[in-house]
C-alpha cells in the first residue's frame, strides 16, 4: 500500500521549507546535542546550505561568474555577499597608504558595509570578515 | 596568557563586536542617512578598538586561533 501521509508530509516539508532555512538555525546548536555529532546529520537545513548541483553563472562571464543564476532565495544574496566581500577585500589590498589618519578613516569607510550585511541573529561571520579587511587594508600583517 | 584564556578574550571581543552591530539596524531605522553614516563608521571604529585591543592580540599570540576561529565561523557562523 502507498504510504499517502509520507508521501504528503514530504510534499509539506518540501513546500514550506525555505531554501535559506540554515538562517534560522541557532549558530550555537551543536551545543545542545549530544557531543561528538554533527549538527549538518541533525538538521538537514545546514546539509542543504551549499549543493554544487545549483545553478550558476559559468565561468568565464566576467564578475558575475560562479554566482547563483536563480531557483535558490537566498542564492542572489549570498552571491552578492560573497562579491562585497571580494570586492571590498581586492580594493582594501590594492590601497596604497602611508599610515596617516585619513587612511584609517577611508579603510573604516571602506570595510564597514560589511558589518551591515544581513546575518543570522549571533552570527559571529560579518564582524570576523569586517575585521580581516581591515587587517589587509591597513596592512597589519594578520 | 595561556591559549584557554586568549580563547576566552576572543569570545568576548565577538561578543561585544556583536552588541555593537546589533546596533546598526536599530539606528538605521531611526536616523537619517547622514546621521546614520556617521553613527556606522564610528561604530565600526569601536569594533575595530575592540579587536585590536583584545582579538588582534590573541592572535597574534596564537596563530592557530585563527584558523580555529574561521573554521568554527565557517561551520556554525559563530566561535564558541
Amino acid at each position: 500500500m502507498t504510504d499517502h501521509a509520507g508521501a504528503f508530509e514530504a510534499a509539506q516539508l518540501a513546500r514550506w521549507m525555505r531554501p535559506d532555512a540554515d538562517r534560522w538555525i541557532r549558530p550555537d546548536a551543536a551545543l545542545f546535542l549530544k557531543p561528538g555529532s554533527d549538527p549538518r546529520d541533525v538538521f538537514t537545513a545546514l546539509a542543504r546550505k551549499y549543493s554544487p548541483d545549483q545553478p550558476r553563472v559559468p565561468a568565464g562571464s566576467g564578475r558575475e561568474s560562479g554566482q547563483w543564476t536563480g531557483g535558490d532565495a537566498s542564492g542572489p544574496q549570498g552571491a552578492n555577499e560573497n562579491t562585497l566581500m571580494q570586492d571590498i577585500l581586492a580594493t582594501a589590498s590594492n590601497l596604497q597608504l602611508i599610515g596617516c589618519p585619513a587612511d584609517y578613516r577611508e579603510c573604516v569607510k571602506l570595510c564597514y558595509p560589511l558589518l551591515e550585511r544581513f546575518s543570522a541573529p549571533g552570527s559571529d561571520r560579518n564582524y570576523w570578515d569586517f575585521q580581516k579587511c581591515l587587517n589587509v587594508c591597513l596592512k597589519r600583517g594578520l | 596568557m595561556d591559549i584557554d584564556a586568549a580563547r576566552h578574550t576572543v569570545r568576548q571581543s565577538f561578543q561585544i563586536a556583536r552588541e555593537l552591530q546589533s546596533l546598526l539596524p536599530f539606528l538605521k531605522e531611526r536616523c537619517d542617512t547622514n546621521e546614520y553614516r556617521q553613527y556606522a563608521v564610528d561604530i565600526a571604529k569601536a569594533v575595530d578598538a575592540v579587536s585590536v585591543a583584545l582579538l588582534n592580540k590573541a592572535i597574534k599570540d596564537y596563530p592557530e586561533l585563527k584558523d580555529e576561529i574561521e573554521s568554527r565561523i565557517a561551520t556554525y557562523g559563530r566561535y564558541f
